[in-house]
């Protein structure tokens, strides 16, 4: 596997050049920037206040080592802070540039000087030399999207199988999703590394339970019961199983990366008051940012009635439980889990396929959804959010 | 083992299986190395038990406890809702059946 080495020491195994927007008005501008010139790549928040989770998160996005260099899209009247974001993703050594539409003279001129500086910043990205990449360089995230019967069964199961093969070797894997696991709070718990990382988790279970109560939206579907599904258990174990058997070596807030090798949690619950909005993960590509915002190079991203998306940053491999989807929708699909519904593969050998589509992805490889050109994000308000409370 | 129908156990330790296709009753599978069959009919997604769960017993998925049998569950017998409840729903909300919703 190769990459490239960042000034803050990590490895990227992408080497991106990132326009981002940093308010709706500004937006325009900053695609047509990203259209013109090849090789960008747009993200953005589209809110005028400033929004301590966005911020966060744009901040490690631009900090991200798949990220080569940064051009911020600003109108110049927004709360946000443009000059403190550029110096926060510059602390990482990142070599950023704001264009301030009000002050470069409006549409055109913008578009212009932008895609000039942008094409620069890609033709630079594509000088830089290629260093090799260990497991031990690598964060991956796992998240699961338009699940079904057979997630629980092959998908899931088959990426723990990878996940614990990477924790083995000296990766990083970062799970999340804390109301998608409550009812296996015993286990969850007692898979913590030491009393304060069970207590951080217990915490987190107590907060989503909790949320659950207030929205009402604690429980299991008819639909998971005519699946075959049973109990909240049983349905938080299918969940649990994309995340491997491996200790919980520690709890992350929003945009915490993990310190060391190992399982992580990225609990973004919050804390649970009278704002239960801001609590709530409005996509699945909003997911993906998170898991990014925290390191993820790449992202494991389990499905069974089928998902397209890919993501801004990172690569998504995207592993398919469900027969049919995997045949009607075989262009969006990396890893064919459905050979273990069908009897005909074992989970660790889709596990160790899961594996291979990594380490294809880290030399270079395209993912499905990258060939694709998808490229989403989703960064929403998130007042009063985890990375400020908890 | 050719004639078999296809179940998945997901762990060494669980006393149910999934079944991969609709099975029949009496339609003969492997669990552990030994032959079992079905005793009703088991639709795909359904588990069914590969030993005899006896009443207030856990039920075994993923090697963990996914609920207790409500009443003796025989070997072959499907395993679901009828006959296996939840903990964790009576401990999140004192209820049983208050964490359904449709």
């Amino acid at each position: 596997m190769k990459g490239y080495r960042r000034p803050d020491g990590r490895i990227g195994i992408r080497n991106r050049v990132m326009v981002a927007y940093t308010v709706e008005c500004a937006k325009f501008v900053a695609e047509r920037i990203v259209s013109q010139t090849p090789g960008t790549e747009l993200v953005g928040f589209t809110g005028c206040y400033h929004d301590p989770y966005a911020y966060r998160i744009l901040v490690e996005l631009g900090r991200h080592p798949n990220v080569a260099s940064v051009l911020l899209v600003s109108l110049g009247c927004e709360s946000t802070n443009v000059g403190q974001l550029a110096k926060d993703i510059e602390a990482a050594g990142k070599d950023v540039r704001v264009f301030v539409i009000q002050e470069a003279g409006g549409t055109e001129p913008t578009i212009a000087a932008g895609s000039a500086v942008a094409a620069q910043m890609v033709e630079r990205a594509r000088q830089m030399a290629q260093v090799p990449v260990e497991w031990t360089d690598l964060v991956i995230g796992v998240e699961c999207g338009g699940s079904d019967a057979t997630s629980g069964l092959a998908a899931n199961p088959a990426s723990g199988w990878a996940v614990d093969w990477l924790v083995d070797h000296g990766a990083s894997v970062i799970f999340s999703e804390l109301p998608e696991l409550l009812g296996t709070d015993p286990y969850l718990i007692r898979r913590g590394r030491t009393a304060t990382i069970q207590k951080e988790i217990a915490s987190g279970l107590e907060r989503a339970r909790r949320l659950g109560e207030q929205l009402g939206q604690f429980a299991i579907s008819v639909g998971n019961e005519s699946g075959g599904l049973t109990t909240i258990e049983e349905k938080s174990l299918g969940a649990l199983a994309k995340a491997g058997s491996r200790p919980i070596e520690g709890v992350l807030k929003t945009a915490e990366r993990p310190p060391g090798p190992g399982l992580y949690l990225l609990d973004k619950v919050g804390a649970v008051d009278g704002n239960q909005l801001s609590h709530y993960e409005i996509n699945d590509n909003d997911g993906l940012m998170s898991l990014i915002a925290s390191g993820a190079h790449l992202i494991l991203f389990t499905t069974g009635r089928g998902s397209v998306v890919g993501s801004a940053v990172s690569p998504v491999i995207k592993i398919c439980g469900n027969p049919r989807t995997v045949a009607r929708m075989a262009g969006d699909i990396d890893v064919d889990a459905s050979t273990i519904v069908q009897g005909r593969e074992s989970i660790d050998i889709v596990g160790r396929r899961i594996v291979d589509a990594i380490q294809w992805a880290a030399e270079g490889q395209l993912t499905k959804s990258e060939a694709l050109g998808h490229a989403e994000y989703a960064i929403p308000y998130k007042p009063g959010r985890a990375c400020d409370v908890v | 083992m050719a004639s078999s129908a296809r179940v998945i156990q997901l762990h060494p330790d669980d006393n149910v299986v999934t079944a991969l296709e609709d099975l029949a009753p009496g339609t003969a599978f492997v669990s552990g190395g030994r032959t079992l069959a079905t005793k009703e009919p088991v639709p795909f997604g359904y588990k069914v038990a590969v030993a005899f769960i006896p009443a207030g017993g856990q039920v075994l998925k993923y090697g963990l406890p996914i609920g207790v049998a409500t009443e003796p569950i025989e070997a072959g017998a499907v395993v679901h809702t009828h006959n296996l409840k939840s903990l964790a729903e009576l401990a999140y909300l004192g209820t049983e059946q208050g964490g359904r919703q449709s």
